[in-house]
């Protein structure tokens, strides 16, 4: 009953005219922003984030929500067309879906992903409404101690799940630790790393930061590739799939929602290992094996549909134990935060309209979204056709406006451009950037929880372990260890074999 | 083969990260690490920073392939992005944003990019008075307008 009248409650939220409104704006602009090459979600979120602090909390959040799995559907346009996807998760979309363009058929393969999108999305949506509520009665028995264990086994998790280098991974999150560090003490006020510089003594800009290694940063990278784009002239005629189509993708499709579900609410899960692990399912029960990478249809519906799935799950993390799983949910976390809301255990007590309001917004922004996907395909074409050189232009012209208006501060400009330069290198050196952004939005909550469950047990480093809850999570993060280096020294021994 | 350039930017690539941590370790511990009971403002930026040392050694010590080379024609185009961006940067603060988003368009289609004249001209104006009916007329976002003040804008 409680479910029931919090959805209620964020119905009312979600449906007042204004929100409505702020759904329809961020999907649309997160689709259009997805669809861009060499786009994904991240640089969405971090190029429109600036653009959100205006609005009211629900509305903010609602917005950035829609923003973010706008730019989930967005991205398998340029997969599919133009083989050149806009993140990670959509490597896999272009396997086959970029077969089925060549075959005439990117219609069929971009509306049959609309519809498995709204699927897995609906029940992940689903899931959230029922499994998010119990989750955060039972984490409001954590501590500080639980806090740090759990912060810990995120960032430890998202550094080595859908990494290409652990090593570098952890690196680059020791130094997005480092970063977080910048500007005052949170306890007794001393300047930490400011070098006399007062523009830092607040810190450096989450913002900032996110839109020099995801905006600045691409465009610089992008502007590299010039030779090697392929702006291919898709022409996408019937966007009907066919009755074969629909059989094949139906359990494909329902796979996906399920896999994507429960691998969105792993830290570092998201959308990249749920849509590889759907695609290895899908050819793994297929009858026909071969098909896959020639245009096999389900091998576009099942990925594209956990992909989805798996970001609206990502949600519970965020909304229930205040530790975001992925480095998006880490910038609407960020973006929580600014508002002067504090993601957590606590925050369906203490900001219910917010909990429930982004909930059920999700459901009318799911829907939002097949109907302007399916119809509105010819219009994302054209965007992606859009010249590349323009498109970055108008880019960087946003991000300047963006991130001058966050503190109307010119300081704030030349911290996104020394991160777009930061964010090109490690582009081209195999560094990541997401870990970074990760552990500067993770940095402060785990050094206050370190510090304070260090106070709470007198300085006994063990306390961490023994307590049950802590100790279970330290316990979890051994196992993972164990199986972790297991499994690369098995693959090292077959591939000396 | 590993070329001159790759080994060199491999071990850069590995090697600033540690500096980084190495001189993040000895400012943390000048700032005061406490105890542990009673942890001081340097003991967690500490604790990081042994974090990035151990784990740029390793990498420093399992060198992957992972890297794309520099020495390019292509990387001569990203490094004038990056000069371009910083022009842009250094117009905002002295004329203010538009005159120099106006600008910039050119300098990044006609210049960088090869675009024509007329398509530079046109997005420049578009793209520049849209950007203020947008930001400036819409959102109320306050921009610096710099030149564009005396004209009553």
């Amino acid at each position: 009953m409680e479910i029931l009248s919090g959805l209620a409650q964020g119905f009312d939220v979600a449906l007042n005219p204004w929100n409505v409104l702020y759904v329809l704006i961020g999907v649309f602009l997160g689709t259009v922003i997805g669809a861009l090459p060499g786009f994904g979600p991240a640089p969405a979120i971090a190029l429109l984030l600036p653009f959100s602090f205006s609005l009211p909390p629900e509305g903010a959040i609602i917005m950035l929500a829609g923003i973010y799995y706008g730019a989930m559907y967005g991205g398998r346009v340029p997969a599919i067309l133009l083989r050149l996807p806009g993140d990670a998760a959509h490597v896999v979309t272009t396997i086959d879906g970029y077969p089925l363009a060549q075959q005439g058929r990117a219609g069929a393969a971009l509306s049959i992903t609309a519809i498995g999108s709204f699927i897995g999305g609906t029940v992940a949506i689903i899931g959230l409404t029922l499994f998010a509520p119990l989750l955060a009665g039972f984490a409001t028995r954590f501590g500080p101690h639980e806090f740090f264990a759990l912060t810990l086994a995120g960032l430890l998790l998202i550094t080595s799940l859908g990494t290409k280098s652990v090593w570098r991974s952890l690196t680059v999150a020791g130094i997005g630790l480092l970063l977080a560090t910048v500007g005052q003490d949170p306890i007794i006020g001393v300047p930490r790393f400011t070098f006399g510089v007062t523009d830092l003594l607040s810190g450096l800009d989450l913002v900032a930061i996110a839109i020099g290694l995801f905006g600045i940063g691409e465009i610089i990278y992008n502007s590299e590739q010039q030779d090697e784009a392929n702006w291919g002239t898709s022409q996408v005629s019937s966007i009907w799939p066919s009755g074969e189509d629909w059989a094949r993708s139906r359990p494909a499709i329902a796979r996906g929602s399920f896999i994507g579900f429960i691998l969105g609410l792993l830290p570092g899960g998201g959308g990249v290992i749920s849509s590889l692990t759907s695609y290895g399912i899908e050819k793994r029960v297929a009858r026909e094996p071969e098909r896959f990478g020639q245009g096999a249809i389900e091998g576009v519906a099942g990925p594209d549909t956990a992909d989805n799935s798996s970001s609206m799950s990502a949600f519970i993390p965020l909304l229930t134990l205040g530790i975001p799983p992925n480095v998006i949910m880490a910038l609407i976390f960020g973006a929580l935060l600014i508002q002067g809301i504090t993601p957590g255990p606590l925050l369906i007590q203490s900001n219910p309209e917010i909990f429930w309001g982004v909930i059920a917004s999700m459901y009318i922004g799911n829907i939002i979204l097949v109907l302007l996907n399916v119809p509105l395909i010819g219009l994302f074409v054209k965007i992606v056709q859009i010249p590349r050189s323009i498109l970055s232009a108008g880019i960087v012209v946003l991000i300047m406006v963006g991130v001058y208006s966050l503190n109307n501060s010119m300081f704030d400009l030349w911290v996104a451009l020394a991160f777009g330069v930061i964010g090109y290198v490690m582009k081209k050196t195999g560094f990541e950037p997401g870990p970074l952004v990760l552990a500067f939005v993770l940095g402060p909550i785990m050094e206050a929880a370190f510090r304070r469950s260090m106070v709470i047990s007198n300085g006994d480093l063990t306390s961490l372990l023994t307590r049950p809850l802590s100790g279970t999570i330290f316990a979890l993060i051994a196992i993972f260890i164990v199986v972790y280096v297991a499994r690369v020294l098995f693959a090292q021994r077959e591939v000396q074999n | 083969m590993v070329s001159k350039e790759e080994t060199i930017v491999r071990y850069l690539s590995a090697t600033i990260p540690l500096l980084i941590g190495a001189v993040s370790l000895i400012y943390s511990y000048s700032l005061g690490l406490g105890n542990v009971s009673d942890p001081g403002p340097g003991m967690w930026p500490f604790l990081a920073s042994v974090g990035v040392i151990v784990s740029s050694i390793i990498v420093t010590i399992t060198m992957s392939e992972d890297y794309e080379s520099f020495a390019t024609k292509n990387t001569l185009h990203g490094g004038l992005s990056i000069l371009a961006i910083t022009l842009y940067i250094l117009l905002i603060i002295l004329i203010g944003f538009f005159i120099s988003s106006f600008l910039f368009f050119i300098l990044w289609l006609k210049f960088m990019n090869g675009d024509t004249w007329v398509t530079s001209l046109t997005v420049a104006v578009v793209g520049t008075a849209s950007a203020y009916v947008l930001f400036v007329v819409l959102l109320g976002v306050r921009v610096p307008i710099g030149v564009l003040e005396y004209l009553g804008l």
